[in-house]
């Protein structure tokens, strides 16, 4: 299997945070979802692939190229990057954006980026400053697919987007994955959305990857048993993830739910959603 | 090619995939040699991912239902449209007979089952 | 590849770039007829030395340095920019200067006519040498938290000088030695701005290197 991005044991130490042992493997011509708690790590990771942050240990491989804290400016055109937050100067308009990246990338391609414009009603007679939320992203993402890119990395880029849009940016997502040269790590917390389109999800927290599986398995394997109070103990501690009570009843989130019906038959076992599975791992409140 | 993906059923979606190409095959309406859509483009139409696609069709092509030619796509395979056929009669004659031992413990005769039958066919 | 961030550089520095030239041609209409206009030239030598700088605080409010390193513009690119910048925008600014002493050559055909006036070249050479010292600051620490060090780099000579002129320092330097001194000060002037260059290159290169964002 060929891998666009093969990162393997990346560890980097701020004083109050560590990324430690990250190992991800992203096949070619998939879509990887990355969710996480906010300071979990996932922005961090996304740094380090991108060479914004000085790694400690650990390598990165770009279709098969060490881009370990060093990236060629050739690898870099092949990156399409979405940051969460809008990078263009206030003062600058579309047509100013299209002439400085024209002058940026090499495969810049100014056709492209204007049909992108107007698929997604950016305005061009405004300056940036005058953009709403929504158009700022709108704009970058625009910007990150018009070089020809083989990855497409994006770090909350939809956060702030109406469901309207955000449905038709997966699409583009959709379109994007058509040619299996292309690749997409997408970090989100509109986990709905990683569950639509996903291949792959990897679920990081506290610095450390808790699974890296495809989404179909993740969604079939895991589940949630809903017991009473008391029930909640004769269950065999192996598949126990995480429980959480309150005072009438007890949700379990187990790790094979298959497996855990054939050795309880009558248990009330139900699906999981990715959300579910991130507020049982961080042992909150769940809100069902 | 018709493909209906129903979320809440509990049926895993690949599953319902392979059931309703399989079911497509066996009653004809896809012919024989037919090209099937790519696994990319299914898993963007129905925005399900490219695995479960992959999955479908690689399980088809398990139990000898397509071939999958790389380069090429995916087409509907020859000839074990008749064994699946078989398949299908062999059912059918299973439930039948489970039918009649259930009809045995009522008073129904041979017309009263053919009526019920009848009956039950129209009403599809 | 650096063109598209110089062309950045312009379209966001249009407005200053505005204000410049109504200045120029502002004091050009106040210098019809009248004498000196040497110290506004060297205003605009000194006007686009610092406006380098102020590139800095635009691309850190919209945070382009962070997108940018995710191009195909790596680090050292990013650093030879800024320096390449600093050239130009003073290069436009003896430009302007230049243009004004025309006028003033024009209007008053009495007055000497020097494109490089030694104002102008102390200008470009204090400019450039402004630069020097400031880019690898900006560059460890942010344009915020750069500011009072600009404030003293460019507070401290000129509160220098006026102590010094003051106490007729200046008056009492033996003019034997003032003359020798001025002679030399181009050749020395210029192997130190030309090593303080390649040496403030290398630091920020090198902070540039190792920083995080």
């Amino acid at each position: 299997m060929e891998y666009c991005l093969d990162i393997n044991n990346l560890t980097k130490n701020y004083p109050n945070f560590t990324l430690n042992n990250v190992s991800i493997q992203i096949p070619k011509g998939t879509i990887m979802g990355f969710i996480g708690e906010n300071g979990a790590g996932k922005t961090t990771t996304i740094k380090s692939i991108l060479n914004m942050v000085n790694i400690d240990s650990g390598t990165i491989f770009f279709n098969g190229h060490d881009i370990t804290n060093s990236a060629t400016s050739k690898d870099r055109e092949e990156i399409g990057v979405v940051l969460d937050e809008c990078c263009f100067h206030d003062a600058l308009r579309v047509k100013d954006i299209n002439l400085i990246m024209k002058n940026i990338y090499k495969n810049w391609d100014s056709t492209i980026f204007h049909s992108y414009i107007d698929q997604f009603h950016i305005p061009t007679n405004k300056t940036v400053k005058q953009f709403s939320k929504g158009n700022k992203m709108k704009l970058n993402l625009a910007v990150a697919l018009s070089h020809h890119p083989k990855l497409l990395i994006l770090d909350e880029a939809t956060s702030g987007l109406d469901p309207v849009i955000r449905s038709q940016i997966l699409d583009v997502f959709l379109d994007f994955i058509q040619d299996e040269e292309h690749t997409i790590l997408l970090s989100s917390h509109i986990t709905t959305d990683l569950e639509k389109i996903c291949d792959y999800i990897t679920f990081i927290q506290d610095g450390q990857i808790v699974f890296s599986q495809t989404k179909d398995d993740v969604l079939e394997r895991y589940g949630i048993v809903h017991c009473t109070n008391k029930e909640a103990g004769q269950f065999s501690p192996s598949f126990v993830i995480n429980q959480l009570t309150n005072a009438f009843n007890t949700s379990i989130l187990i790790n094979d739910k298959h497996a855990f019906l054939r050795q309880y038959p009558s248990a009330m076992v139900e699906d999981v959603t990715l959300e579910q599975i991130m507020l049982f791992y961080s042992g909150g409140k769940q809100s069902c | 090619m018709d493909i209906l993906i129903n979320n809440s059923s509990g049926i895993p979606i690949y599953e319902q995939i392979y059931n309703q190409v399989k079911t497509q095959i066996v009653t004809g309406q896809l012919k024989e040699g037919e090209a099937l859509p790519s696994m990319r483009l299914l898993a963007k139409e129905l925005r399900i991912s490219v695995i479960t696609t992959k999955r479908a069709y690689e399980e088809l092509e398990r139990d000898g239902l397509i071939e999958t030619i790389t380069g090429k796509g995916s087409f509907v395979g020859k000839q074990n449209i008749e064994v699946i056929r078989e398949e299908f009669l062999k059912e059918t004659e299973e439930h039948m007979q489970k039918a009649i031992e259930s009809a045995r413990h009522t008073d129904m005769n041979l017309q009263d089952l053919i009526e019920l039958l009848k009956m039950l066919y129209d009403f599809e | 590849m650096l063109r598209g961030l110089f062309i950045k550089d312009l379209i966001v520095l249009k407005k200053s770039f505005i204000i410049a030239l109504a200045l120029l041609i502002f004091y050009s209409i106040l210098g019809i007829g009248s004498g000196d206009l040497s110290f506004f030239a060297t205003y605009f030598v000194v006007f686009f030395s610092i406006i380098n700088i102020s590139t800095f605080s635009f691309d850190e409010q919209s945070k382009w340095m962070s997108y940018v390193l995710t191009t195909s513009i790596t680090r050292t690119k990013l650093v030879q920019s800024k320096y390449l910048n600093s050239f130009f925008f003073i290069l436009g600014g003896m430009l302007c200067s230049t243009i004004l002493s025309v006028v003033q050559h024009l209007t008053n055909p009495e007055t000497p006519f020097t494109i490089f006036s030694s104002y102008s070249i102390g200008a470009l050479a204090g400019g450039l040498l402004f630069n020097f010292i400031v880019l690898p600051i900006i560059f460890k620490l942010g344009s915020e938290n750069s500011r009072m060090i600009m404030l003293a780099v460019l507070g401290i000579p000129t509160v220098l000088v006026i102590i010094l002129s003051k106490n007729n320092v200046f008056a009492n330097i033996d003019s034997a030695f003032l003359t020798q001194f001025l002679k030399y000060l181009p050749y020395l002037g210029s192997v130190v701005l030309i090593l303080s260059g390649i040496l403030s290159y290398m630091i920020s290169l090198n902070i540039m290197k190792k920083k995080d964002f």
